[in-house]
């Protein structure tokens, strides 16, 4: 199996197999732009986060390769846990679905965010959001 | 990530400019093409409240480009708006929420419509207009009224160019059409009329292959087909087909028209029409043969004709009596013979009112 090396932010290493980095299609076209050779870089994505975002792409592959025993509510019940994370997580991983370009994570936390909201009564939604972000800072 | 939060913190000043920075933003600590994202997400009966947050969401929540957003996002869901009248002749709306089930009374057109008949409806974009109709004495309006699904608000739209009742109509693309119809001296109607958005006004035209007394139009592939009122009546005009290309209609008698005696709907390329002639069957028409072949019956005892039909998704809406709604997956309709297997939806507390039209807005 081909390996790819991905370098996060803080400038740590992750090599990843290449069938799993292409589900990035950011990742994808830096791959056919500038090859395997080299390290590709991804300065927008913190460590903390892309190991997320990698074990998310990665339960998704193992759950749709043939011979998967997992039922669509073990896959509900992982995706739940997963985006079950304080606001400032949520949003970056919002952040780096989106810079990563992998559509199916960025459907799950936009999704995520927008059931958030209706929860909420409409005088504590802005509020909720600020003062996590007051919290992070 | 590298957001704003990780710069260097200065002075209390700087911590208020960012403070005000951020309270501008749609929703503090995204970018606002994605907290965009995140809002056109939001389920459509929750908008309302959402609208209340602050008069940025509000403008997002109502502005046009959502509509198309959330298709794009494939989030878009359609909600049923139906008409109906009651014994003492009153009219009313109601919309459904597929989700939630239950029809919900609408706000009230701001004119009176007790004692109309004859009126016609069609959704044109998140719009639904109503045009036309005429009182017990069969005299004709031109007025059309339009209600904004967004905004949950009815205002008054241009008057059509002919005052007309008893007519039908269709929309495609960015065009509605009032087709037909009794008018108010001249009798049956060979006139129809195409209502432009953009310009915000009708245009007349006239064509002899207008049938009169039309019962039902259907749009299909950009065409409208419109139909005799009478299920029996007999060739050769009862039946007529308009090509938007060509701007004109062509009579029109074939397997397909010969047989279509109910409401009809287009769903993705099949159609469907509920024949109410003797129980209710519901037909899917052989696109090959023009064929109108039965899918299976409705139980009398769920449902009480005159019903409307409409479609959202994979799912068919059978609307009778008193709102009362039988459900039919597409995908699961077909697999049984016989009885059709539906899911059925609470009906208004008056079970007689007769439902007059059934439109889907889909936001």
């Amino acid at each position: 199996m081909v390996k790819v090396t991905l370098k996060s932010a803080e400038g740590d290493v992750f090599e990843v197999d290449e069938e799993l980095a292409l589900e990035s299609l950011m990742v994808k076209n830096m791959i056919e732009d500038v090859g395997l050779d080299s390290a590709i870089s991804l300065p927008n994505v913190s460590s903390t986060i892309l190991a997320k975002v990698i074990e998310y792409i990665k339960f998704h592959m193992d759950a749709q390769k043939d011979g998967s025993k997992k039922t669509s509510e073990e896959i509900k019940a992982f995706d739940d846990d997963f985006v079950n994370v304080g606001i400032p997580t949520l949003f970056e991983m919002v952040l780096a679905s989106n810079y990563l370009n992998v559509k199916s994570l960025l459907s799950l936390t936009c999704n995520t965010v927008a059931n958030m909201i209706k929860t909420k009564p409409p005088a504590e939604v802005k509020e909720m959001f600020t003062s996590a972000k007051q919290a992070k800072a | 990530m590298h957001g704003a939060s990780d710069r260097g913190r200065g002075g209390g000043e700087e911590d208020e400019e960012e403070e005000e920075s951020q309270q501008q933003l749609l929703i503090p600590g995204l970018p606002d093409d994605l907290a965009l994202r995140c809002l056109a997400r939001a389920a459509r009966q929750d908008h309302s409240a959402l609208r209340s947050v602050c008069r940025r969401w509000c403008q997002i929540l109502t502005s046009e480009q959502l509509p198309a957003l959330r298709r794009g996002l494939g989030v878009a869901e359609g909600w049923l708006y139906a008409l109906s009248r009651d014994k003492s002749e009153c009219l009313s709306w109601h919309v459904l929420d597929p989700s939630k089930r239950k029809w919900m009374e609408l706000p009230r057109l701001p004119e009176d419509l007790a004692g109309k008949f004859g009126l016609t409806c069609a959704v044109l974009g998140r719009e639904l207009f109503v045009m036309g109709g005429c009182d017990k004495y069969e005299e004709p309006t031109a007025e059309v009224w339009r209600y904004d699904a967004l905004k949950n608000r009815w205002s008054g739209a241009p008057r059509m160019e002919v005052a007309r009742c008893h007519f039908v109509s269709g929309s495609s693309s960015d065009r509605l059409y009032a087709i037909g119809g009794m008018g108010l001296v001249s009798g049956a109607l060979t006139s129809w009329e195409i209502f432009d958005k953009e310009k915000n006004h009708w245009s007349l035209y006239n064509d002899p292959n207008i049938v009169s007394d039309l019962g039902e139009s259907l749009v299909l592939d950009g065409r409208i087909y419109v139909r005799h009122a009478s299920p029996g009546i007999i060739p050769p005009f009862y039946a007529a087909v308009y090509d938007p290309q060509a701007n004109a209609w062509d009579a029109l008698d074939n397997q397909m028209t010969r047989q279509w005696c109910g409401p009809a709907v287009a769903v993705g390329g099949d159609v469907y029409m509920l024949d109410q002639t003797l129980g209710i069957k519901l037909m899917v028409l052989n696109r090959a043969t023009g064929e109108w072949n039965t899918v299976g019956r409705l139980s009398p005892h769920s449902i009480r004709t005159p019903c409307r039909i409409a479609a959202v998704g994979k799912n068919l809406y059978v609307v009778g009596r008193g709102l009362k709604t039988m459900v039919l997956n597409l995908e699961e309709a077909g697999k049984h013979r016989g009885l059709l297997v539906t899911s059925s939806i609470e009906g208004l507390r008056s079970v007689d009112d007769v439902v007059v039209s059934c439109n889907v807005i889909e936001l």
